[in-house]
């Protein structure tokens, strides 16, 4: 009984990381996210509650850093046109960091779930105010203690790869002047949920790539440039 | 047929004189570079005045002075004669408050199809009701008011076949009809705005809503119905082709206020927030005499997508508040500074370089919320204030086919943003206790055992 578990388990990873040996050097599984989940997995419609507090003496309140460097390795062009943005994780932390990585958002926040988290890329164009800038290109992912499986364990110093999707439309959209070079960065974040309620505890700061992808436009259309 | 054309300007009593066989043995090039043929022995030819077509100036006239290639037959020229006048546009749909062109047209005999002869009737024009339209010498109507009203236009054309080609007065008639698009000019998010078309009986088609990113709707139900009416959660234009003339009016959508307001300050006793060291004590910065916090929680959201096949069908928008569970701006103040028979007051001198008590309860309460530019509630308000969740909330709209997962998510961190923000500014340390609301410092404090200060 115990092996047929065992066995079920590793099918499931094998679907959700794919092992790029090629790329070895620089990473040793892939997170594809380029492919959207069902509706039936995209979780809850919607949104968790949040807020924050403040008092005398308290530096942070429930704001963390995410202990991850973020690097865009390529843009390539989907037949379809959208794009795929190629990113590399590491974890700079001298602990495991434990990334939600399920595409199933509702196994995730499934009511009595514990130490729910949610982790989103987003690839977004600069704007003046942060947070106010629409995503060209997003993936969200979960993870919970309840739900096996449903977290990547990054050693300290360890990198994944992991592949994002861009709407070429919504990109295209994103130019305010068709004359002008889009620049954006992934930018990741996390909501640790409350156990029970649908509230986020804690969020961590936007964690942003060090580099940029640009982007043109090419008789009207999106067209990407490596970073 | 093959043409060989020649154009020239006549003054007054000119003539123009034409050798069709010079034209054939010089290969001499007509205005479009054609020729004639060397072995053409036969051909009809037209006179038209080009700069009055509709009776023109010209009298044709032939003589033949070399058989060599061949003769002119005798003969009379025939005029071409205009006939089924009528306008070019009947009715003629006008924007209220607009302009639209109209001519006259008539069949060519010569020509054997309709050609514009509104150069006949320059100056002919007239309305029957000029409060609803009026009409300019050229045909160009301006709607005044909604309704329909006659047009004409009086003109002279060749109507008969003679040989002095005589004009006779001829009327072409028809209607026009002032057709206006009226919308709801400004309706605050989730409201419902209605668009109309008058007159009744105007044949209307191609509605469409088109918001300031371009973003557009197309009816695509009830095409025909002279209202559009739906929720509006973005402004744009309405146009609609009413008559064939085309209509737009614009919608305002305006903000619902949904401003997050600060919380009052509020005392709550020691120990609420922290507890603050009775007789009081200094740790680091902290001066033990007072304390603040604030909390602002929300309960979460949902997004509703349109569907009543109105101007702003498609569009998601956030129909309810922002919900908040708790939004407090609390304080606290040590017992032992409130208490002005405490020791520790007694000792607060405002001698020898001490502050004095009064000032420093004053300016205790001062730092944590009793100031407008240098306390933490006016670091919170103000912070509350230009980082305002509520009004980002109220404002954000999604346009159809938006991914709302992505926009759900980019709102929660849009407003979690803006938490961080009021935090970071709350947190902010304003002038500290012993110094006034303009940073003149008051003096020390003291603090127990109350050596210096005895």
């Amino acid at each position: 009984m115990r092996g047929h578990l065992i066995l079920v388990v590793m099918l499931s990873s094998l679907v959700r990381i794919n092992p790029t040996p090629n790329s070895a050097k620089l990473s040793q599984y892939t997170l594809d996210l380029t492919t959207p989940g069902g509706e039936s997995q995209k979780g809850r419609n919607d949104m968790p509650g949040g807020g924050a507090s403040w008092h005398t003496g308290q530096k942070n309140g429930s704001r963390y850093q995410l202990p991850l460097e973020i690097q865009i390795l390529g843009v390539s062009a989907r037949d379809n046109g959208d794009f795929t943005l190629e990113v590399l994780l590491r974890n700079t932390d001298n602990v495991d960091f434990d990334l939600p990585s399920s595409t199933n958002i509702t196994s995730v926040e499934k009511p009595g779930n514990k130490s729910q988290r949610l982790f989103f890329f987003r690839v977004r164009p600069f704007a003046q105010k942060q947070g106010d800038a629409e995503s060209i290109g997003f993936a969200a992912t979960g993870g919970s203690t309840s739900v096996p499986n449903s977290f990547l364990r990054l050693a300290p110093g360890e990198t994944l790869r992991v592949l994002l999707p861009a709407s070429a439309d919504i990109v295209r959209r994103a130019f305010k002047r068709p004359t002008e070079q889009l620049e954006a960065r992934v930018v990741c974040n996390e909501w640790q949920l409350e156990d029970d309620r649908y509230f986020i505890r804690a969020s961590s700061d936007d964690a942003a790539s060090k580099n940029v992808v640009k982007f043109v436009l090419r008789d009207g259309k999106a067209t990407a440039l490596q970073p | 047929m093959e043409k060989y054309e020649l154009e020239q300007t006549l003054q007054p009593d000119e003539q123009m004189w034409i050798d069709v066989g010079k034209l054939i043995r010089e290969h001499v090039p007509d205005k479009n570079g054609k020729t004639l043929p060397a072995d053409v022995t036969s051909g009809s030819f037209e006179v038209r005045d080009l700069t009055d077509i509709a009776i023109g100036s010209l009298f044709e006239g032939k003589i033949t002075y070399d058989k060599t290639y061949g003769h002119v037959a005798y003969g009379c020229a025939r005029c071409c004669t205009y006939s089924g006048i009528g306008m070019d546009f009947n009715p003629l749909g006008i924007p209220f408050q607009g302009s639209s062109q109209n001519g006259v047209s008539a069949w060519e005999s010569c020509a054997n199809r309709f050609v514009s002869v509104s150069f006949g009737f320059s100056n002919g024009w007239s309305t029957i009701n000029t409060a609803i339209a009026t009409v300019n010498g050229t045909g160009l109507h301006t709607g005044h008011s909604v309704g329909s009203t006659g047009t004409q236009a009086f003109g002279r054309l060749v109507t008969q076949r003679a040989v002095n080609c005589p004009a006779s007065d001829v009327l072409a008639s028809g209607g026009a009809n002032v057709t206006k698009l009226s919308c709801t000019s400004s309706v605050a998010r989730g409201g419902t705005a209605t668009c109309t078309v008058t007159p009744t009986g105007v044949a209307v088609s191609n509605w469409k809503f088109t918001d300031s990113s371009n973003n557009t709707v197309t009816r695509s139900t009830n095409t025909g119905t002279l209202t559009w009416s739906g929720i509006m959660v973005t402004g744009g234009t309405i146009s609609v082709s009413a008559n064939s003339i085309p209509l737009s009016a614009n919608i305002n959508v305006t903000n619902r206020n949904w401003h997050t307001n600060p919380a009052s300050p509020a005392e709550v006793a020691n120990g609420t927030i922290l507890t603050l060291p009775v007789p009081p004590a200094q740790s680091g910065s902290d001066s033990g005499l007072g304390a603040g916090a604030y909390q602002l929680t929300d309960t979460g959201f949902s997004i509703t997508t349109i569907g009543d096949s109105g101007p702003n069908s498609g569009y998601s928008y956030y129909a309810s508040v922002l919900v908040f569970s708790s939004s407090y701006f609390h304080y606290e103040i040590n017992p032992d500074l409130e208490n002005s028979n405490s020791t520790f007051s007694q000792h607060q001198s405002g001698t020898n370089g001490f502050i004095s008590w009064s000032n420093l309860l004053a300016q205790t309460n001062r730092h944590e919320w009793n100031s407008a530019t240098q306390s933490h509630y006016a670091f919170y308000s103000n912070g509350l204030s230009s980082n305002n969740p509520g009004d980002y909330f109220e404002s954000r709209v999604a346009a159809p086919s938006t991914n709302l997962t992505t926009f759900n998510a980019d709102t929660r961190s849009g407003i979690n943003s803006r938490y961080n923000t009021i935090t970071a500014d709350t947190s902010v340390e304003p002038y500290p206790v012993n110094y006034s609301e303009t940073g003149t410092p008051l003096g020390n404090v003291c603090y127990s055992p109350y050596t210096a200060c005895p």
